[in-house]
């Protein structure tokens, strides 16, 4: 039964739909994973084994009765601890949230549900999605299952170890300055960063509301596509939801990239980049080439003021979607026999984790008076001229690429203690948030194993302009199948 | 002595009547049990995201066209930060930098131009109750629903001026629809500012009076106020700025028990609502569906009706009303009966009553077949007991009812002679005292006459019958 | 861009965050503060005179809803999640600001 864990999302539904194989045998084989390589990896906060079941047997049944499969038939979903769903509790990894149990549920959640996918449970996270690594969660860390001493990237660093180590089909994330790719590129699997508003983010705990998207995370592109097909589209609950069309984003998998003009962000490509990472892209673009693709060198002139814009611009928005954590209404309450403003400082002092802390005082910084122009009103202006970087850049070409992250996957506890080296782990991802970008990391490879330390996934990104998303997908499909690395999965030892 | 003079200015939060919320599909309503006018939008839950309501949009720009206001052809919502308990999110989705419209003005009666500094859309607030024991209790009912600030500019120089701003611009929201400006339920709520200066010279520290929840309450804190920074600087003080909240079962002002750090409210443009538009075509369309407005309307009754300053305030203080007087007017033909009888009459039914006009039983032509009959075939005083049988059954015919009441007025000639006759035979010396040239004299003959035949003679018959008797020239 | 101490500011701004730091806490964060800020120096060098501020990264507009009410949440779900409530209220210790 554990072999079915290792299909595909896409392969699950077929053979669940042609009733090949039950849904409820599908959902124990990912259950039965969980159970055995989650007390390592810890991917998950909570899992709804009985709410699982239950879905399961009620798709069985349906399909016995005879009604339609939907595009997610049977798939098994994990999901990021920031997404509502009605009767679990949503913590956002953070003590402040503990106990809090959403009466709604997020849009794309609703989706998946409507489409047939059965939620498994919920993910590991950075508190409140801030964070590179999954540490700052205040339920311990999830480790990346390619090397469990090691982090799975962050913040969605529990839907990127769940998926790669087969323990979902296919998981959601949501990603504000990178915290779908990182992972994805840390842990070998596919992630995407849809277009800001491609995605509802209704249900989706805010962090930066204008950075922050929902996206899928899978092992498979074609997967990703799936269920990115699922998710997006316009929601009357969310007014900067965008009500384009949805394209069918599967049929355009096949096309390869003949013809298609790829960028190289020259910027992208620092003279300090990791020396495997270097050569694993120059691999890939060889590849693509090869396949009738053109690749050029182009600049983004204003690249270096990404990391400074992206942290003002998303903590500023941070302080105040934070505000509302104040022991009043859910959560924890700290010092609730004193007055008022003592159980404000204590529930917040208490609830929010370091991390979150330092995010919500620079943010409430940058906006205070006096510093407003210096800072936010600076970094809102430093967002037009990155736009204007790849505009300028998408007359030349079609799609961007460049490495997701730096370097392969780290250390836990290697950059806990230096805030400035976590942000800079999102340097090649936080520019797609500015400017609202759909952007799909996609493995492209592995770093050779070395003394200190195994074979560790690289994901190389692809970037279109907006709305752009199938062209993407189309890259990544076509780097999917030159650069093959989906049909290696992390070597896991069973709990003992 | 220096003399000081008040320089008073206005923000008014108008409630927008709507159905639902500004940014959720929550009932807009007043009086429901706590909490039960709650979803997860206006809760604040984490993830929910605010959807503007179109109704409040259109609203807005129609109460900011009755204000005579530009229309910002682009308006943006801002977030404005603080912590209190009765605010869910932590922020209040509200208007900064680019309100919805600016530069407006409103015509006082006495001639005097208040300036509209701005008005903007914003969410109310929840309700905190403080007087519980230890514990402060909060409901969200109010949380989302749809304001619209007014800030005038320091305009006003006396609380009789500001109250009288606030009685229009109350007339005026209520005129176009945009809000039911109802006090009681808070619909219609005023923060002052007052500042005290030397006479020309430029305006002194200002100080805000917050919890001003009726009109009556605006003019006495505005009064007290006033009267409190005239005292400081004659004392040689100085007005400390600062924010002050009115307690009217003192009637005073007094200091906000909480002094907090500076408020810094960091306000930033909220990324979760895109930026609305205002098409110029669409704003002309509503502006040329605007009714005509109480401070014009009023003018024109005086003006072009000629009723009297009083009447032409008391007909125009609700659109219906004075709807209601034109149509009688017109039905009747007589505009200054039909004033009398609507600002007398209708107006007593409807306090009497506690209805609106709209609600009123009898229309303008049922009033004016009534009025008709006036004074040939019936006297007021029967007039005015018809109308009341007549707000019961408002199907009845006037005049049917005059008859069936015995109310119809005595004009047969011969009759009403005899009558006269016998009350000169009555009191002769009445007679004498007219017939010496005390034309007073005469009134005290009507009134046996009236008396004789129960209220029902014609008065004009029986006046020209005592003279022509009396040999006295009609 | 103006200068400031973070010492001395975090004290305030963490007053204005309604966040209690524990002293070696603040001491910190201040000092990471410090760092995190002189590193965003590198935007002040950036030709953003003139250049229009972007809030959105998708260029919507006049997204409205219609003023349909749709339903309340029942009382206990509104409360459900409240760390104490009394008689349908949420409730808080009382106002008090020193």
């Amino acid at each position: 039964m554990n072999d079915l864990a290792s299909l595909s999302a896409t392969a699950l539904r077929s053979a669940a739909a042609r009733g090949e194989v039950s849904v409820r045998e599908i959902v124990e084989a990912h259950l039965a994973r969980i159970a055995s390589f989650d007390p390592l990896l810890h991917a998950f906060l909570g899992v709804d084994e009985a709410g699982a079941r239950a879905a399961a047997g009620a798709l069985d049944a349906a399909r016995a009765r005879g009604e339609p499969a939907g595009p997610l038939f049977g798939v098994p979903v994990a999901l990021k601890d920031n997404l509502c769903v009605r009767g679990w509790e949503t913590t956002c990894g953070s003590r402040i949230l503990r106990g809090f149990r959403p009466p709604y549920e997020a849009t794309a959640v609703a989706r998946l549900r409507a489409a047939g996918a059965v939620l498994l449970g919920r993910t590991n996270l950075d508190e409140f999605a801030m964070g590179s690594s999954t540490e700052n969660s205040a339920f311990g860390p999830t480790r990346n299952p390619w090397d469990p001493s090691r982090a799975p990237g962050g913040s969605s660093g529990g839907s990127a170890a769940a998926v790669a180590a087969r323990l979902a089909a296919l998981a959601l994330g949501s990603d504000t300055g990178g915290s779908i790719r990182q992972p994805a590129a840390l842990c070998g699997v596919v992630g995407v960063k849809p277009t800001y508003g491609r995605v509802s983010r209704y249900g989706l705990v805010a962090f930066g509301s204008s950075l922050d998207q929902i996206g899928p995370l899978a092992r498979t592109v074609e997967d990703a596509a799936a269920a990115l097909s699922v998710i997006a589209g316009r929601d009357s609950n969310d007014s900067t939801s965008v009500a384009d069309a949805v394209p069918d984003y599967l049929s355009a998998l096949g096309r390869g990239v003949e013809g298609l003009r790829l960028g190289l962000p020259r910027e992208y490509f620092p003279p300090d980049l990791d020396p495997e990472i270097r050569g694993a892209l120059e691999r890939c673009l060889e590849r693509l080439r090869g396949l009738g693709a053109t690749v050029e060198e182009i600049s983004l002139p204003h690249a270096s003021a990404a990391i400074p814009t992206y942290y003002i611009v998303a903590t500023s928005e941070a302080s105040s979607n934070l505000a509302r954590y104040d022991g009043v209404k859910y959560g924890l309450r700290e010092g609730g026999d004193g007055d008022l403003r003592a159980m404000y400082g204590r529930t917040r002092g208490r609830g929010f984790g370091a991390e979150v802390k330092r995010r919500i005082l620079l943010g409430t910084f940058a906006l205070s008076s006096g510093y407003y122009e210096a800072y936010y009103g600076r970094a809102l202006r430093a967002r037009a001229l990155l736009r204007r970087d790849f505009d300028e850049a998408f007359r030349r070409v079609d799609l961007l690429l460049a490495p997701t992250s730096p370097f392969p996957a780290f250390r836990l506890g290697e950059k806990l203690d230096d805030p400035i080296q976590m942000y800079l782990c999102d340097v090649f991802t936080v520019t797609a948030n500015l400017v609202g970008l759909p952007a799909v990391s996609v493995p492209a490879g592995f770093t050779r194993a070395r003394r200190d330390a195994p074979e560790l996934p690289i994901g190389v990104q692809v970037f279109g302009r907006p709305l752009a998303e199938a062209d993407c997908l189309r890259a990544a499909a076509a780097i999917e199948r030159a650069c093959p690395v989906a049909d290696r999965a992390p070597a896991l030892a069973a709990d003992p | 002595m220096v003399e000081y003079e008040p320089t008073i200015g206005l923000e008014t939060h108008v409630q927008l009547r709507t159905r639902t919320k500004l940014f959720c599909g929550c009932a807009s309503a007043f009086g429901a049990p706590p909490n039960t006018l709650v979803c997860p939008i206006c809760a604040g839950l984490p993830g929910t995201l605010p959807a503007l309501n179109r109704a409040a949009f259109e609203a807005a720009v129609r109460a900011s066209l009755a204000l005579r206001c530009e229309i910002a052809p682009e308006t943006k919502f801002d977030r404005k930060n603080y912590f209190y308990p009765d605010l869910p999110k932590g922020y209040q989705i509200s208007q900064y930098d680019a309100p919805l419209s600016r530069n407006g003005r409103l015509l006082l009666a006495d001639g005097s131009v208040v300036h509209i500094r701005r008005a903007h859309l914003e969410e109310d607030a929840g309700k905190a109750i403080h007087d519980r024991g230890d514990r402060t209790l909060v409901d969200f009912n109010r949380c989302g629903i749809p304001l619209l600030e007014v800030v005038t500019e320091p305009d006003f120089h006396t609380a009789a001026q500001a109250v009288a701003y606030l009685v229009l611009l109350r007339r005026t929201m209520r005129y176009v629809g945009a809000s039911e400006c109802d006090m009681e339920k808070g619909s219609l709520r005023c923060d002052v500012n007052v500042s005290l200066a030397p006479s020309g010279a430029p305006p002194g520290t200002r100080v805000e009076v917050k919890n001003l929840n009726s009109f009556r309450m605006v003019g006495r804190a505005i009064e007290h106020e006033t009267a409190r920074q005239r005292e400081v600087l004659a004392r040689g003080g100085a007005v400390e700025q600062e924010t002050r909240l009115w307690r009217d079962a003192q009637g005073v002002t007094a200091p906000m028990r909480s002094k907090e750090e500076a408020h810094d409210y960091r306000y930033f443009p909220e990324p979760d609502l895109p930026p609305f538009h205002a098409p110029a075509a669409w704003v002309e369309r509503l502006r040329s569906e605007l009714p005509e407005l109480p401070a014009e309307r009023r003018a024109r009754f005086e003006r072009a009706v000629g009723l009297p300053s009083e009447a032409a305030e008391t007909l125009t203080a609700e659109r219906g009303l004075a709807d209601y007087f034109e149509a009688l007017a017109g039905a009747c033909g007589d505009a200054r009966a039909a004033a009398n009888w609507v600002a007398g009459e209708v107006c007593r039914e409807l306090n009497e009553r506690k209805i609106e006009i709209e609600e009123f039983p009898l229309g303008p032509p049922a009033l004016a077949r009534l009025l008709a009959l006036v004074p040939d075939r019936v006297s007021v005083g029967a007039a005015r007991a018809i109308f009341r049988r007549l707000v019961e059954s408002p199907a009845s015919d006037p005049a049917a009812l005059a008859a069936s009441m015995g109310l119809e007025q005595l004009s047969d000639v011969s009759a009403i002679e005899a009558a006269c006759r016998e009350a000169l035979a009555a009191a002769p010396r009445a007679a004498e005292e007219f017939r010496a040239g005390k034309g007073k004299a005469l009134d005290s003959l009507v009134g046996r006459v009236m008396g004789a035949t129960k209220g029902r003679a014609n008065p004009r018959l029986v006046q020209e019958t005592l003279r022509r008797l009396l040999g006295s020239p009609a | 861009m103006p200068r400031m101490d973070p010492r001395e500011a975090i004290a305030g701004v963490a007053r204005l965050a309604r966040l209690d730091l524990e002293p070696a806490e603040g001491e910190r964060i201040a000092a990471q503060l410090g760092d995190i800020l002189r590193h965003f120096e590198s935007i002040r060098a950036l030709p953003t005179e003139g250049v229009a501020p972007i809030v959105h990264a998708t260029p919507g507009a006049d997204v409205f809803r219609p003023d349909e009410p749709l339903p309340s949440l029942p009382r206990e779900e509104v409360l459900g999640n409240a760390p104490e409530a009394e008689g349908g209220f949420f409730a808080v210790p009382k106002v008090v600001e020193a």
